[in-house]
């Protein structure tokens, strides 16, 4: 306890411009709560911040506010310098964002929707002529994914949930990551999934660093945010009650700071 | 220790829909048989004086066809509507109005090509469809009402309406006991190819192309299937799925609206309460029993419009129409039971698994 | 002095309320449980033509009464088998038995169109025209005591009782999904496969016990909708319209559907719904004695009119949030992960 797990992930050290910033984030609910109070950022090309918190504290608004689901908020996000704040989703994501949800099944992945056509959620207008849609082409960027990510989907055609949870995830980071995006931001990546699995996403979240992304990591697991962050902040009811750098982090802290208790 | 679950197959057979469809006709058979032989009629006799009556000639099969023409299309309508997972209960009501608004048009204009004027009165009645479906379609993307509930509640609002406008301002006086609105002029009337065979049957094979393209192969058919998967995927992708429904129910409601205008300019050649014989409700069981795809509908459409044919006319023989329609139900029915043997299988799971 | 026609209005108020009410109650309690049954059409034609066909054929209106619950419950069992066991689509379900419940009726009664009944279910106390409300509330019959009987039964049984909070608790609670599975997984081990019977252990059988549970729950509770279907169907050839002809329930069974919502599942408000839209039905032909110029044909659409704005209305005020039990059209699935 108290130990700071080190491991050769973080060894590479490249950082670069400031890729994602937020500044003063502020969001109501409709209880006149303050869901996200004040927040501020900035992630640099090459970094992983890894947010901690306990589930609840304003994790999904976050990353809502951040790739555009959320529009009804004070401050800004700005995405490689441009304000991005009032733009839409799909415009935040022809800027190069990517977004993990928590929500695999339900956000993320359409349920009752074929693997094939959940694969294409991300770029299906590169698939397409006008109004026309090429399965042929849908179908060979599919398999890019497969093959460049591991993904074992027997049946293209069949329902996404026949696929199992690693799988899925796989299927999911694999169409957000594929294209290279520089701002990633990832929600509980490795919920509910087995060794290997975790494994495996853990490598693909190190690689896109490496390749220059900068990574929003929201997990509720410490160790892997030991792992694989560059910096810890840590979100408590819907503020920024600590931020350090991974070097100087304890479990102690954080989990202290995830609880509210001001040292 | 062993368990048994049961849970959804991993790969689920191509033709599973198909071969359902085909338990479900066989099941829908013997339990028509069933009831014919509590009536003490033999199955048998009965089946093939349908056979015969229904496609035994070209100019029953023409009949079959042109019955055929409405399911159709209304079933075309209904399976665009479900892309985005939403139930059109109201092809009913659309195919009356789609009668109306021709009606209505014919009466205030006058045009003398008759082919422009076939094809002005043909969109008119798609465009009463969809303004049938309209407010259904608008409280549902915007307030979330069940779709279920105002289609089908619409229905009976329109089917009021025309019994209102077919006894009063639109009386033709020479109806007397039946009533019924005027004929419309005989340079209107569809053509027919082949013998009796209504040229409707092509506008028919058209929409089912078309009805293909939208869902299968169009831009707009992929994220009606997002939509229809998940709202919260939709947002996420940054689909309108509320735009994707809103459009999705006009068509829908559209191609019901051509059916009923196909009825008029074709069959019964006046605003009348023989436009449709629950046509629009057969419908939906011709689209579910495909799986809401476009080419089957066309084919089991076919199907049931021969059945219905065949229903009618043994009455000639005391068996009630009925049966064709108890058929219809039963297949899709049947269809269902045998689809839960294919979507699903025993699994034995170890408990330490 | 109250009017005597107010009184007459007041009286077929009742009873195209208790027509509606019945079935609609009924509905309540299959909705509740999580099924949705849109076949309700069909179960009050099913019931409808054979308690008529009873009646005409045995003179016993006891008999009649029992044979139509009875039919319109086995009808609605199928939709239950279906929805519960196979765990098929639920709107699809409902409608076929919509289309095939309707259609059945029409074979079986169209030898008995236009037959009279010998016998008629009587009011409590025979009163030609009722002059004030007591009157008109003796002049119903046997069955609308029986409705506010069932009203207030059902209300009890859905807060105070286990099985009641069960209902409910289905309804709501997604959790008991799993053991959905494992009671299915039961029931085809001993009924279809008997060869694969095994030795189940213990913790096999609590969860089964929770699964058998929500299914026999989410059965019965459709078998009872359908029987209340049946009664209904049963009141309106008996009683409101004492003969047997095509499509004579008119689309009573949509209404019906509709009152559930614009009741809010809670059995109060349901009456007060259906008494609501039985006096738009009643108010219809007898517009025009009250110095109201309609053509009949619209006032027979005003109620579908009124429903349609009405559950509209109600939908924006409760902004979506309409009170369904939560599971309501889901079949229970294990969620994969």
């Amino acid at each position: 306890m108290g130990e700071v797990k080190t491991s050769n992930f973080k060894k590479d050290n490249k950082k670069g411009d400031v890729k994602l910033e937020v500044k003063d984030i502020s969001l109501t609910n409709g209880e006149q709560l303050k869901s996200l109070d004040n927040i501020s950022f900035s992630i640099q090309s090459g970094e992983i911040l890894g947010v901690a918190g306990v589930s609840g504290n304003g994790q999904v608004e976050l990353a809502n506010v951040i790739c555009g689901i959320e529009k009804e908020f004070q401050g800004r996000v700005l995405i490689n310098s441009q304000d991005v704040s009032k733009k839409g989703v799909k415009s935040r994501k022809k800027l190069s964002l990517s977004y993990i949800p928590e929500n695999r099944l339900g956000v993320g992945l359409a349920p009752g929707v074929s693997v094939l056509d959940n694969s294409a959620i991300k770029e299906y207008f590169k698939a397409s002529y006008g109004p026309h849609l090429s399965k042929g082409k849908m179908v060979g960027y599919l398999n890019d994914l497969i093959k460049q990510f591991a993904i074992k989907a027997p049946d293209v055609k069949a329902e996404i949930s026949t696929l199992s949870g690693g799988n899925m995830q796989k299927l999911l980071m694999g169409r957000e990551l594929i294209s290279n995006p520089e701002v990633i931001v990832a929600a509980q990546p490795t919920r509910g999934l087995d060794v290997s699995a975790v494994e495996a996403i853990h490598k693909l979240i190190i690689s896109q660093r490496d390749k220059g992304s900068a990574v929003l990591l929201i997990s509720e697991d410490l160790d892997e945010l030991f792992k694989l962050s560059n910096r810890i902040i840590v979100l408590y009811e819907g503020k920024v009650v600590k931020e350090v750098e991974i070097d100087s982090a304890t479990i102690e802290t954080i989990g202290y700071a995830m609880a509210g208790i001001n040292e | 220790m062993n368990k048994y679950i049961l849970s959804k197959k991993l790969y689920r057979n191509e033709l599973a829909t198909f071969y359902s469809f085909l338990i479900g006709f066989l099941i829908a058979i013997a339990v028509g048989s069933l009831i014919l032989f509590i009536q003490e009629k033999n199955p048998f006799d009965v089946f093939s004086l349908m056979l015969k009556l229904s496609i035994g000639s070209v100019n029953s099969l023409s009949n079959s066809l042109n019955k055929a023409i409405p399911l159709i299309l209304a079933g075309l309508g209904i399976s665009i509507i479900n892309s985005v997972k939403l139930w059109n209960i109201g092809a009913e009501g659309q195919i009356f109005m789609g009668a109306i608004a021709l009606n209505f048009v014919y009466i205030n204009t006058s045009i003398n090509n008759s082919q422009i004027y076939i094809l002005l009165l043909l969109v008119s009645g798609f465009l009463g469809g969809a303004f049938c479906i309209l407010f259904p379609a608008i409280t549902k993307v915007l307030f979330g009402v069940n779709e279920i509930i105002t289609t089908l509640l619409t229905n009976y609002i329109v089917f009021g309406l025309t019994i209102y406008l077919i006894n009063g301002a639109w009386k033709d006086p020479a109806s007397l006991n039946f009533p019924a609105a005027a004929y419309v002029s005989e340079s209107v009337y569809l053509p027919t190819v082949l013998g009796k065979l209504s040229s409707g049957f092509l506008i028919c094979i058209l929409f089912t192309l078309i009805a293909y393209y939208i869902k299968d192969k169009s831009v707009f058919g992929y994220e009606m299937r997002i939509a229809g998967g998940s709202e919260l995927t939709a947002i996420y992708a940054g689909i309108s799925a509320k735009q994707k429904a809103f459009f999705a129910m006009l068509i829908g409601g559209g191609f019901a609206g051509l059916a009923g205008a196909i009825e008029l300019l074709s069959q019964t050649h006046r605003v009348s309460t023989g436009i449709s014989q629950g046509f629009g409700y057969t419908a939906i069981i011709v689209a579910a029993i495909t799986g809401m795809r476009p080419i089957g509908i066309f084919l089991v459409g076919c199907l049931f419009g021969a059945l219905t044919i065949g229903g009618s006319v043994i009455q000639t023989i005391g068996v009630s129409s009925y049966i064709a329609e108890i058929i219809q139900a039963t297949t899709l029915f049947g269809a269902l039971v045998a689809q839960f043997f294919f979507s699903y299988e025993i699994l034995k799971k170890d408990e330490n698994d | 002095m109250i009017d005597v026609q107010l009184m007459g209005l007041l009286n077929a108020t009742l009873q195209a309320a208790t027509l509606l009410f019945i079935a609609a109650l009924g509905e309540l309690i299959t909705e509740k449980s999580g099924i949705l049954n849109l076949g309700v059409e069909g179960m009050i034609s099913v019931g409808a033509v054979s308690g008529f066909i009873t009646a005409i054929n045995t003179e016993s209106l006891f008999l009649a009464v029992i044979v139509g619950v009875l039919s319109a419950s086995a009808f609605s069992s199928i939709h239950a088998f279906v929805t519960v066991v196979l765990k098929q689509d639920q709107t699809v379900s409902g409608l076929i038995l919509t289309i095939l419940g309707l259609s059945l009726s029409s074979l079986i009664g169209k030898p008995y169109v236009g037959k009279k009944l010998e016998v008629k279910l009587e009011s409590l106390i025979d009163i030609a025209e009722p002059s004030n409300i007591f009157q008109v509330l003796l002049n119903q019959n046997l069955i609308f005591y029986i409705a506010i009987l069932l009203m207030i039964f059902t209300a009890y049984i859905l807060k105070k009782t286990m099985f009641g909070r069960r209902i409910e608790a289905i309804g709501e609670d997604l959790k008991s999904a799993d053991s959905m599975m494992i009671f299915t997984a039961y029931i085809l081990k001993k009924t279809m496969f008997g060869r694969r019977i095994e030795a189940i252990g213990e913790d096999l059988k609590s969860a089964d016990s929770m699964g058998l549970k929500i299914a026999k729950t989410q059965f019965i509770a459709t078998c009872v909708g359908g029987a209340f279907a049946g009664l209904s169907g049963v009141y309106l050839t008996l009683s409101y319209v004492p003969y047997w002809t095509d499509g004579m329930t008119s689309g009573r069974g949509w209404i019906a559907l509709a009152l559930v919502i614009f009741g809010g599942w809670k059995p109060y408000r349901t009456a007060f719904g259906a008494l609501l839209f039985g006096f738009l039905e009643a108010l219809g032909p007898r517009l025009q004695t009250y110095g109201f110029e309609m053509s009949p044909y619209i006032v027979k659409i005003t109620p579908y009119i009124i429903t349609i704005l009405v559950l509209v209305f109600l939908t924006i005020i409760k902004n979506g949030n309409t009170g369904a039990p939560k599971n309501i059209g889901i079949p229970f699935f294990r969620e994969n992960r």
